[in-house]
């Protein structure tokens, strides 16, 4: 059962002329519902594009103007940041993937406006990792403020850089050499990705995913080891962006299914058409799923995780709250976790997050 | 259209929430906690609206913080709309918390304005704005303004139209703190001044309701005239000194909640204000000087 | 350092970042600048903000800035040419002036 401001958040994400019909009550819940979501901003880019706003009660018009506002001033943040990085890594030899939602910006993707994001996530050929890591550094990126423990968690297993901050900006970048941790049970090839990869116009050695790629890696960071605070707003990401690839490109469906297996991401594909459909309609050709059947997971498992993800993919806020979102929630949580790294490695990182989160939660804001 | 303020008010509190018109704004604030209902029914009343309103600004909450500490301290926390941003206060600070969180809903979301942390006053809808860090005088000073003819159009913040570059009022209770108490009290004996709370972060904090001429007038807005960075200087001679634009303009980005999110808008907003408005410093250190320093202001060709 | 401008030096172009006029103001020799890009604003007064001005109009060498500094401020060559550098590295520094090769 949706509550009746979801329903009305979903149904004005994918037809927004439909907020005609909305009364001044009915946004009150919708727009507190969008902001859990963190899909305010992306509401307004959408009324926007439409020329619906002038639609909206001014009271509401006016909360999705000042959340179209902060996001505009991300997005205008994210393209100085990418800058930065260009002039930083630009001239080098090894190229730099722009990932998830920086990638949706500068490649001007219908998901990008109105779409609120806060680190810049990059990718790098492994064998460049180093190099860009000093590279970084003379340009004033650091590792900074991650105790020892968070340090050699991410670079022993992750093998990865912990997120570097700007030494005077402030803003984080994250450095990745593949889409999934080494130690993650799925192993996409990252030589494939960066094979794939389509350069970013106008930028010498910024590249961003091919479209299959991209939904892919969409996909999996939602369904494979993502966490869902922003479950919904992921979803629509990948609505929008498989609606656009598709139409684009006749061939899109079977390169993507092809693709999905070839990288053995067919199971977090398969979990984004399904709650793509069910949450956004987004339009899957029936033999899309035909041949995604073998991803399909076994019937008991696919009523668990249906069980999960239909609770956990709505805006955490109360008024889309059941009795058992919190414990579904937590189930996805440790989900993620367990398919990120091994059991033994995984229990001792889970008490330590446990008990740092604890800590933090005492070091609340101290005052308004 | 306010109500009349009823014995109901702990009542609507409890239950569905009361709505109050601040300003722009409208805040449902639900509460169990008597404090909250005696500091509403004292400075808010007149901007109760009926419990149907259908669209709130914010949906605010104060109650006591759960837990077994609740036992022997008890504490107050603010939630909004269910995700509680503050550490909790002790129960007697409640009013102040709803106060301080408010302020804090009002600069995360505001963004149709310019919001500049500053006090505001007008005289015959000029406006007199008055940034200051905490603790430079200007809540006193506007107090003590309002209490002497000038229109109290905020304590806190000044909401600079994004569109027409005129003031929208937000009267609220002025936030008085430690000597201001007293000070305001003696020299205005018709100052209306709620239960002092103290050991707060500002030392002893009471509020003094906006007299009822400046909430009658509470969607009046008024035109910026005069930019006056008041600042804290014992042994100070309360005289305006002139501040050049361009100084003015950097020290009052740094006092707006939302120059960044603002981007390229908030910078040709402050400019304008900027060259709009007469700027001038006040060292601030005696009241009546002070207060007779701004009251000489000629006014806005 | 060579004394004096030499003609024969291969100098760059200096300009400004396309910044909107509307977020350049001026009161009293004092200029105030937005970077939209980096959303910081800029304080700068007297001889860097009238450079940033210069450079804003049209971008110009730094021969052409020594010459307009010789001119406009009555500075020795040698002191022209240290302070021209001074403020362009200023200005460079804060993201404002590059030099287009």
């Amino acid at each position: 059962m949706m509550p009746r401001a979801l329903d009305h958040l979903l149904t004005a994400l994918t037809q927004p002329a439909a907020v005609e019909s909305l009364q001044l009550s009915d946004w009150d819940p919708l727009l507190r519902v969008a902001r859990a979501a963190s899909l305010e901003a992306r509401l307004h880019a959408l009324l926007e594009e439409q020329g619906l706003l002038a639609r909206v009660p001014a009271r509401p018009r006016r909360h999705l103007a000042a959340a179209g506002k902060v996001a505009a001033q991300q997005h205008q943040r994210m393209r100085w940041e990418v800058e930065q990085v260009h002039e930083a890594l630009g001239a080098r030899e090894a190229p730099v993937v722009i990932l998830k939602g920086a990638a949706y910006l500068m490649a001007d993707l219908p998901c990008a406006p109105g779409r609120l994001f806060a680190d810049l996530d990059i990718m790098v050929p492994r064998r460049a990792l180093e190099s860009t890591e000093r590279a970084l550094f003379a340009r004033g990126w650091l590792a900074q403020g991650h105790d020892e423990y968070d340090q050699t968690y991410y670079r022993r297993w992750m093998h990865e850089l912990p997120p570097l901050t700007h030494i005077r900006r402030k803003s984080v970048l994250d450095v990745h050499h593949t889409i999934l941790p080494p130690t993650a049970r799925l192993a996409p090839d990252p030589d494939k990705l960066f094979a794939a990869a389509r350069p970013l116009k106008g930028w010498c050695n910024l590249l961003v995913l091919a479209p299959a790629d991209m939904v892919l890696h969409s996909a999996t960071h939602l369904f494979h080891d993502g966490e869902l605070e922003n479950g919904l707003r992921d979803l629509a990401d990948l609505d929008a962006l498989l609606r656009h690839f598709a139409e684009r490109d006749s061939g899109f469906w079977e390169q993507l299914t092809a693709r999905a297996f070839e990288m053995d991401l067919a199971r977090p594909l398969y979990y984004a058409l399904r709650y793509g459909r069910e949450f956004l309609a987004t339009p899957i050709p029936d033999t899309v799923y035909a041949r995604l059947s073998p991803a399909r997971p076994a019937t008991p498992l696919l009523v668990v995780m249906d069980a999960l993800f239909r609770r956990g993919l709505k805006p955490h806020h109360w008024i889309c709250d059941g009795p058992l979102s919190g414990t579904a929630r937590w189930c996805l949580y440790v989900r993620s976790h367990y398919l990120r790294m091994p059991l033994r490695l995984l229990l001792p990182h889970l008490v330590r997050k446990a008990i740092k989160e604890r800590r933090a939660g005492k070091r609340e804001q101290p005052d308004p | 259209m306010a109500v009349a303020v009823s014995a109901d008010l702990p009542r609507i509190l409890r239950t569905q929430g009361a709505p109050l018109e601040i300003g722009p704004f409208i805040v449902r604030l639900s509460s169990r906690l008597p404090a909250i209902a005696e500091s509403i029914g004292l400075h808010y009343t007149e901007q109760l609206l009926p419990a149907d309103t259908p669209f709130s600004d914010f949906h605010v909450r104060l109650d006591r913080a759960p837990g077994v500490r609740g036992v022997w301290r008890p504490q107050a926390r603010f939630y909004l709309d269910g995700s509680s941003p503050f550490k909790p206060l002790p129960l007697s600070q409640a009013f102040p918390l709803f106060e301080w969180g408010l302020n804090w809903c009002i600069a995360q979301h505001g963004h149709h304005y310019l919001m500049i942390h500053a006090a505001v006053a007008a005289r015959d809808d000029q406006a007199l704005i008055m940034p200051g860090a905490p603790g430079a005088g200007k809540s006193t000073l506007v107090a003590a303004l309002a209490l002497s003819g000038w229109r109290l159009l905020s304590d806190e913040f000044a909401l600079l139209s994004l569109e027409n570059g005129l003031l929208t009022p937000l009267p609220r209770p002025v936030s008085l703190k430690n000597q201001a108490i007293p000070l305001i009290r003696e020299r205005f004996p018709e100052a209306v001044v709620g239960r002092s709370a103290h050991e707060t972060t500002k030392g002893t904090v009471a509020h003094m309701k906006p007299p009822s001429a400046s909430l009658a007038r509470a969607q009046a807005p008024a035109r910026p005239a005069w930019l006056v960075f008041p600042r804290f200087a014992p042994g100070g001679d309360d005289t305006l000194r002139e501040m050049p634009k361009a100084h003015a303009l950097l020290t009052l980005a740094d006092a707006a909640f939302n120059y960044s999110v603002l981007g390229g808008q908030g910078f040709e907003a402050a400019a304008e204000l900027v060259d709009r408005c007469a700027c001038a410093q006040l060292d601030y250190a005696d009241l009546d000087r002070s207060l007779s320093a701004l009251n000489a202001l000629p006014d806005a060709p | 350092m060579v004394s004096g401008p030499d003609p024969a030096a291969p100098t760059g172009l200096w300009q400004t970042a396309a910044l909107p006029a509307a977020h350049i103001r001026e009161w009293a020799q004092r200029w105030v600048v937005y970077d939209h890009r980096t959303g910081e604003t800029h304080l700068l007064e007297g001889a860097a903000g009238a450079l940033f001005q210069w450079l804003h109009q049209t971008p110009r060498n730094q021969r052409e800035l020594i010459e307009k500094c010789i001119q406009d401020w009555g500075h020795e060559v040698e002191d022209a040419e240290a302070f021209i550098e001074q403020l362009l590295a200023e200005l460079r520094r804060r993201q404002l002036v590059w030099e287009r090769s």
